[in-house]
């Protein structure tokens, strides 16, 4: 018999996870939200979705190709970048942008490992291309399921930002239900967001089920979530409070606090919040590898993206707030190995003191 | 494997050979011979002595190699007994008195895998609240501990009522894994002993985990079990004191289990320390193949083996796997964070291993390596198949 492999150590046992494994599941949680979005708008996207998904698996294969010399794919997570980006872009961006922003992603953000590669998220990557090289493409909502008026269609959340008012202008239930329509005084005509952004339950089931399957993390992904409405809740209540008080003259807590909770889950359950909390908070690479440093990252993302709603001309801050978490996804996790570190030199210095001392 | 592991076997027979690196039984210190090439020595006899354990050799013959890193003994008679009937009961005043000292002339060494002194262990333990009997095993596919503890609970329960006694201890407690079936079974054989349910799953008979379970958190880093009162004893270490007190046999009988998944075939033994692998494959009529494998220990801390590998104190299994497949390619970490959350100590094995790659070492690492028993829980879960356990054997080895 052949003499050990001296590579070959324990363990000698592996679980079935794989890269592979993980990018498959996250592709079955977007394609069914993809898929339901089709069903309710748009079949026409469902051929767009897998065609771009087709166009990452060819950049990928190339890409080995040219850089490492094989005919082959390295985990076929292109594909999942690409779907994560064409379900959080308008479903009116033309298709030579798109590969493009696909190009940007795979290749500066997907393919590159190692110590030297970008730790940012591929799909935000590609969606941050977009938002400066197609800067109107990147806004533009028209043409989706609403008629095309070209000036006053707007997002749920497009139109909550431009009237700065706490009070309900939409109907929860639409949003739950991801079935957008009807206007706002007749100046907006409601139109749908992103595909992605759709069915916030679903979403959330899709979530829910990648935790049980150990594809993914709960700590990222709740954290920002748990963050940015304790956010949207502290930044959002003077202007509650002052609802309050020019519509019945006084300030009542009960009141303040149904406004305040009603502009709290419109913002959780509108725009992009739920989406990234489940395919972006948690993606690998990018993400902090250790615990606090999920749940830190979580957090970052989650006051950052209630800032930039809050105070900035942007209606939506997935992309600036996870970047910048991404950005700080090595410091948090050094963070976290040092502090881990010195817990134990202290524990192990105090319990090793009386053992020397005895000895 | 399906219903209760059955009694240990003795060996269908004789190997011709029995061969001891006297580095891999050296523990606690250095091992100088005995014997002297010519010899004649019968079963039992000391053939090295060392400051915490000495050595025994396990079948009678004669010498045919001594120096200072191996001693070779040609086995016979070829018909003799195994295993040997021994000196016959020990009286207490030869045990209890000085019972360290008991345990290093019957050369204890832990017998769960890791080979600590046990006379070292238990000096250290004076004064220690609770005896507990470490039964809680957990490395996928092995059984020995079970079997000895379900067959022969006698020996274990002398072994374990003669360590008590010798301490002063008035209470023992018997960590095994969570199964209701086998801690009732358990319960049963045990009366005077206080049977704890350690969870089911690999490593929960790590003695951090069983400690996590008999304070009820996990234990400050750096602690010793016994700096809070308890006294951890692997059960196969307790059998051999009680085989030591009860019929004057030192620590020569190897209980383990050998399986070839790939054939069916899982048997549990009784075989002599200083076999060859090889020998004991052949007599139970599995040598491997071609494109087989030999891990000893365990497929979770184990290590890989050769059929002149021979078996030590520590050896709790003998395993034949397809060489195939062991370890995927390795790729770039994807920070997946996989590695992160199998940790049973919440340490952060990706992270070390990248400090281990840039020294000087700080502090954080230091403090990181010395908390990793290495159990491999990271690695086996490596989506990347990077060889994260290697990689912090290779630390610690550094570090030690």
């Amino acid at each position: 018999m052949p003499a050990p492999e001296s590579a070959v150590g324990a363990p000698f046992v592996h679980t079935e996870t794989s890269v592979v494994r993980m990018n498959l599941w996250l592709l079955a949680g977007l394609t069914l939200v993809a898929a339901l979005y089709a069903m309710v708008y748009s079949p026409a996207f469902l051929l767009k979705y897998v065609l771009v998904m087709a166009l990452g698996l060819a950049i990928e294969f190339v890409y080995v190709l040219l850089a490492e010399g094989r005919l082959a794919w390295r985990s076929g997570g292109s594909a999942t970048t690409a779907a994560i980006l064409v379900a959080s872009l308008p479903p009116a961006m033309p298709l030579l942008p798109l590969v493009f922003a696909l190009l940007v992603a795979v290749v500066l953000g997907r393919m590159p490992t190692g110590a030297r590669a970008l730790q940012l998220n591929p799909a935000l990557l590609g969606r941050l291309f977009l938002m400066l090289a197609y800067n109107q493409e990147i806004v533009n909502w028209i043409g989706a399921a609403a008629p095309p008026d070209g000036v006053t269609s707007a997002t749920p959340l497009e139109v909550f930002h431009a009237e700065d008012s706490p009070t309900a202008i939409y109907s929860l239930g639409m949003l739950v239900t991801g079935r957008i329509h009807g206007d706002w005084e007749g100046l907006y005509q409601f139109v749908p967001g992103s595909p992605g952004e759709m069915f916030t339950p679903v979403i959330l089931l899709v979530g829910v089920a990648l935790v049980w399957r150990g594809v993914m993390d709960w700590r990222p992904g709740a954290s920002f979530l748990v963050t940015f409405a304790a956010a949207c809740a502290v930044l959002y209540a003077p202007q509650a409070k002052a609802h309050i008080v020019d519509a019945g003259g006084g300030f009542a807590l009960g009141p303040f606090a149904a406004t305040l909770g009603a502009t709290v889950l419109f913002n959780l359950l509108s725009g992009a919040v739920v989406f990234a909390a489940v395919f972006i908070a948690g993606a690998p690479k990018s993400t902090p590898g250790t615990k606090a440093g999920r749940l830190a990252a979580g957090g970052v993302a989650g006051i950052t993206d209630a800032l930039i709603r809050r105070y900035t001309n942007y209606s939506e801050g997935i992309v600036f707030s996870f970047l910048l978490a991404n950005l700080l996804a090595p410091t948090l996790d050094r963070l976290a190995y040092r502090l881990r570190g010195w817990r134990l030199s202290r524990q192990q210095a105090a319990w090793q003191r009386p053992r020397a001392a005895s000895a | 494997m399906a219903g209760r592991p059955a009694s240990p076997q003795p060996l269908p027979a004789l190997p011709r050979e029995l061969v001891y690196p006297l580095r891999e039984h050296a523990r606690g210190g250095a091992l100088s011979p005995a014997v002297q090439v010519g010899d004649t020595v019968p079963a039992g006899a000391v053939i090295a002595h060392g400051p915490a354990a000495d050595l025994h050799v396990a079948l009678a013959g004669r010498i045919t190699t001594a120096n200072p890193t191996e001693i070779r003994v040609a086995v016979a008679p070829a018909d003799q007994p195994w295993p040997p009937p021994g000196r016959g009961p020990r009286p207490d005043a030869e045990i209890l008195p000085d019972f360290p000292g008991f345990l290093a002339r019957i050369g204890l060494l832990g017998m769960g895998g890791a080979r600590f002194p046990a006379a070292v262990k238990v000096r250290a333990s004076a004064g220690a609240k609770a005896l507990v009997i470490n039964g809680c095993e957990c490395e996928p596919g092995i059984t020995i501990d079970q079997a000895v503890l379900l067959n022969e609970s006698a020996l274990v329960a002398l072994g374990a009522r003669t360590t008590a006694r010798a301490l002063g201890v008035q209470r023992i407690l018997l960590a095994v894994r969570e199964d209701a079936g086998l801690v009732a079974d358990l319960r049963r054989l045990y009366a005077d002993v206080e049977v704890v349910p350690c969870g089911r799953q690999y490593p929960a008979g790590a003695e951090k985990l069983i400690l996590r379970r008999l304070i009820g958190r996990m234990p400050p880093a750096g602690v010793l079990p016994f700096q809070l009162g308890y006294l951890i004893q692997n059960a196969v270490s307790l059998r051999t004191v009680g085989r030591a007190v009860q019929d004057g046999l030192p620590s020569i009988e190897r209980p383990l289990t050998v399986a070839v998944p790939a054939r069916g075939i899982h048997r549990d033994l009784i075989v002599p320390v200083g076999m060859a692998i090889g020998d004991l494959l052949a007599q139970l009529g599995c040598p491997p193949g071609p494109g087989d494998a030999l891990v000893v220990g365990g497929l979770m801390m184990g290590a890989p083996a050769t059929p002149e590998t021979t078996l030590h104190k520590g050896t709790t299994s003998v395993l034949v796997v397809p060489a195939a497949g062991l370890r995927g390619r390795e790729r770039s970490c994807v920070r997946c964070g996989a590695c992160f959350d199998a940790c049973p100590l919440g340490l952060h094995p990706i992270l070390l291993t990248e400090a281990l790659a840039r020294p000087p070492w700080s502090a954080a690492t230091r403090a990181q390596l010395a908390e990793c028993f290495l159990c491999g829980c990271c690695d086996a879960v490596c989506p990347a198949s990077i060889p994260l356990a290697q990689r912090l054997r290779e630390g610690k080895n550094a570090c030690a």
